[in-house]
């Protein structure tokens, strides 16, 4: 990849290089550099276009998201990395073959520029690894003080054949596509001062989803919130009880132990390269036998019921599994 | 493990309704957490008792500490804390008022910060890091409990079977200080897995159906006759014990500590701002009843409704870790709901 | 109350030690304790080592305390 040693300390982000000037069209090109351009065309020019020439994709698919994240570098990747899966993985679980991003950067005033090029290059990197272009975007900056650091937003369009969203139905297997909650852990482990090897599971998820996707009925990925707040959102919309074996939930060691540290629920930590999906009895093994070329962890983790709400089989009782409230705070007491 | 269950539900036919109290919110938390209580025969209840320090804490207390963080006193506390409703306001809306308010997760993050005043909270485990902050001269607001004169309130006043005894409240002040309390009701010290759990209630009905009366130490690898020497020293250096406003159980003699040396102990220094503090407690909230095991948390009005983690109206939804409301709200319909 | 996890002392400097959580490390004070040794086993509370677990009770009694890592 490239790197710019040149820039120090000094080489901050400044207001007039977000006030439409020639400033701004320096940083801008320099941000440019970064990044893959890929197929499509006119990416100078106010919007950029892509021919289609696939007729049988179908289905655009769009999405957007808005990313922050404290700190934003942390072991296993940075805002950058987040931004660019969060928003390929809400496309590809939806059984799209994303096309391109847009990437919005909303700056502080004074923030580092070897910062701002670190994480403009994590995107680069996986552009180019994944072929999936960032074809326009936008950087404002603002005050100091009006911003905390960086605010990123990226867009972006798929094709579908089809849209991999077909009603889940009991007797279905509920299947996850690694470890989870390691990338909540890895940024707690680093606020709490807590030495640890784990890091974040961010990663785009478009493989994965393609091996399955005529196996399963549905694909969701965990982002915050974890893998509670996600089944509780399926339950819900689906309007079937999920019955969840605690005991079949992949969690590494190191993640379990933080979360006894702290005495918070590792279902509750934030994934950013997982997904949960639902997939008739028959085809589960299968499903987990693909999956497990991406992530050995890749399991089985419940079936789908007649009623509403998550319903939690440990290893004793049963208890529900709501969806969670308020913020994740360790407990000392 | 299941074998216990299984000798559970046969003492139980033997026996009438039998009401146990795991006194410990860290035990509360893995009884809901793995649905222990759908395990159990109907007729043996388990109770939630007063120990979480953030729900026991006097709204008083929380309000005084509001008024000092408000007059400009630069606060520390513990992470919970900052979020109990006070009469004005919590903790927290006081610091989006401008009040200079830190949160640790640990006591020696403040070892150096002299300018702050802690606000202790906490049983005699989290007790010996205060003393720690009290050797190095930080001044301390302390709400600081000990839990045996509350449990002898609890034994001579309400119908409870047995004790599920708070386990590293046990690791300091050791075995010996609850055989010698002589509380008439059986008690079992326990760990906190669920497996522990489940054994503790096992050997306390089997004690119950014995009419033995008796503390059993079931968990003996971290609780010692003795406790922590060093520890109960260090707290018996630097505090002294204190008559002590408990959320739903009311004063109790000698149930606090507070510092021994005035010229660290907050209560005293800032006498003057807590004169003017006027608590007056929320009408509908329950957590009196809920915290002296009198009814669940779902039969408090609030709970659920207006009353939820993110916008706590009591004490007891605020710890997601000991609280009766916030864990009950956390993990779920299982029980009476 | 009282949220306290057992775990291996690994690093030790005077009164202050590393302890190990089946992986992860976190920094504790080991003042509370007598005779405490790298490789024992501590419970740790806020920060602060309070007491050393009985290694032979535990394992004799079959005891969960980390996973089963004990």
């Amino acid at each position: 990849m490239k790197s710019n040693t040149s820039l120090g300390k000094d080489d901050v982000v400044k207001l007039s290089e977000g006030s439409g000037g020639k400033e701004m069209n320096e940083l801008i090109s320099m941000i440019k550099t970064y990044l893959n351009q890929g197929s499509w065309m006119c990416t100078n020019d106010d919007s950029s276009f892509l021919p289609l020439k696939n007729k049988k994709q179908n289905n655009l698919v769009f999405t957007s998201d808005s990313y922050v994240v404290t700190p934003i570098f942390f072991p296993g990747g940075d805002i950058g990395k987040i931004a660019f899966c969060g928003t390929v993985n809400d496309l590809s679980v939806m059984g799209a073959k994303p096309l391109g991003l847009s990437l919005s950067l909303i700056i502080e005033e004074g923030f580092p520029k070897r910062y701002l090029l670190k994480i403009i290059s994590s995107i680069g990197e996986l552009s180019e690894k994944t072929g999936i272009p960032v074809v326009t975007g936008d950087t404002k900056v603002m005050e100091k003080g009006s911003v905390d650091k960086i605010i990123i937003n990226t867009s972006g369009v798929g094709l579908a054949e089809f849209v991999l969203n077909r009603p889940i139905r009991e007797g279905d297997k509920i299947i996850v596509s690694g470890s989870i909650g390691e990338h909540g852990a890895a940024l707690l482990a680093q606020r709490f001062d807590l030495e640890s090897e784990i890091t974040s599971d961010s990663k785009p998820l478009f493989n994965e989803v393609s091996s399955v996707s005529t196996l399963i009925r549905q694909a969701k990925d965990i982002t915050r919130g974890g893998l509670a707040a996600v089944l509780n959102e399926v339950s819900q919309k689906e309007k079937k009880q999920l019955l969840i074996f605690e005991e079949d939930i992949p969690i590494r060691k190191e993640v379990k132990a933080l979360t006894e540290i702290l005495g918070i629920d590792p279902l509750l930590l934030a994934c950013e390269g997982r997904l949960v999906c639902f997939c008739a009895a028959k085809n589960a093994e299968k499903v987990v036998h693909n999956l497990k070329k991406f992530n050995s962890a890749a399991s089985i983790i419940g079936e789908v019921h007649s009623g509403t709400g998550v319903v939690l089989q440990t290893l004793f009782g049963r208890r529900t599994l709501n969806m969670p409230s308020g913020q994740i705070v360790p407990r000392i007491c | 493990m299941l074998n216990y269950i299984q000798k559970i539900k046969e003492l139980a036919k033997s026996l009438g309704e039998i009401k146990i109290m795991e006194v410990c919110g860290g035990h509360t938390h893995t009884i809901m957490k793995y649905g222990l209580r759908e395990l159990l025969p109907p007729n043996i209840k388990l109770v939630s008792g007063p120990g979480c320090p953030v729900c026991v804490t006097s709204q008083h207390d929380i309000d005084c500490v509001v008024e000092l963080a408000l007059e400009g006193v630069k606060i520390s506390t513990y992470g919970d804390m900052i979020n109990v409703p006070g009469t004005k306001m919590s903790l927290k809306d006081a610091q989006a008022r401008g009040a200079d308010i830190k949160t640790v997760y640990s006591a020696d993050q403040v070892i150096n910060d002299k300018e702050r005043v802690f606000f202790a909270v906490g049983f005699e485990t989290t007790t010996p890091m205060t003393a720690r902050l009290l050797q190095n001269n930080i001044t301390v607001f302390s709400a600081h409990k000990v839990m045996p004169p509350a449990m002898r309130l609890i034994a001579d006043n309400m119908r409870i079977d047995g004790f599920i005894d708070p386990g590293h409240v046990s690791t300091i002040i050791g075995s010996d200080a609850w055989s010698n309390l002589n509380l008439n009701v059986p008690q079992v010290i326990s760990g906190f897995k669920p497996d522990a759990l489940i054994r503790a209630i096992y050997l306390l009905l089997r004690m119950i159906k014995n009419n033995e009366v008796r503390v059993i130490n079931d968990y003996p690898e971290v609780v010692f006759p003795e406790g922590n020497p060093i520890a109960k020293k260090l707290i018996r250096r630097t505090m002294k014990a204190c008559d002590s406003e408990w959320r739903g159980l009311g004063l109790i003699p000698k149930s606090g500590l507070v510092p021994k040396d005035e010229k660290l102990d907050a209560r005293i220094i800032y006498k003057d701002v807590f004169k003017k503090v006027k608590t007056r407690e929320n009408p509908g909230c329950r957590c009196g009843e809920v915290i002296k095991g009198l009814i669940e948390p779902n039969e408090c009005k609030l709970f659920r409704k207006v009353c939820t983690p993110s916008s706590p109206k009591g004490a007891c939804m605020v710890s997601e870790y000991e609280g009766a409301c916030a864990i009950a709200y956390k993990y779920g319909k299982s029980l009476s709901e | 109350m009282c949220l306290a996890v057992p775990g291996k002392l690994i690093r030790k400097n005077g009164s202050k030690g590393v302890v190990d959580f089946g992986g992860l490390r976190r920094k504790a004070d080991l003042s509370l304790l007598e005779n405490v040794k790298i490789g024992d086993y501590v419970l740790v509370h806020v920060g602060f080592a309070i007491q050393k677990v009985d290694e032979k009770i535990a394992r004799e009694s079959n005891r969960l305390l980390f996973g089963a890592d004990i």
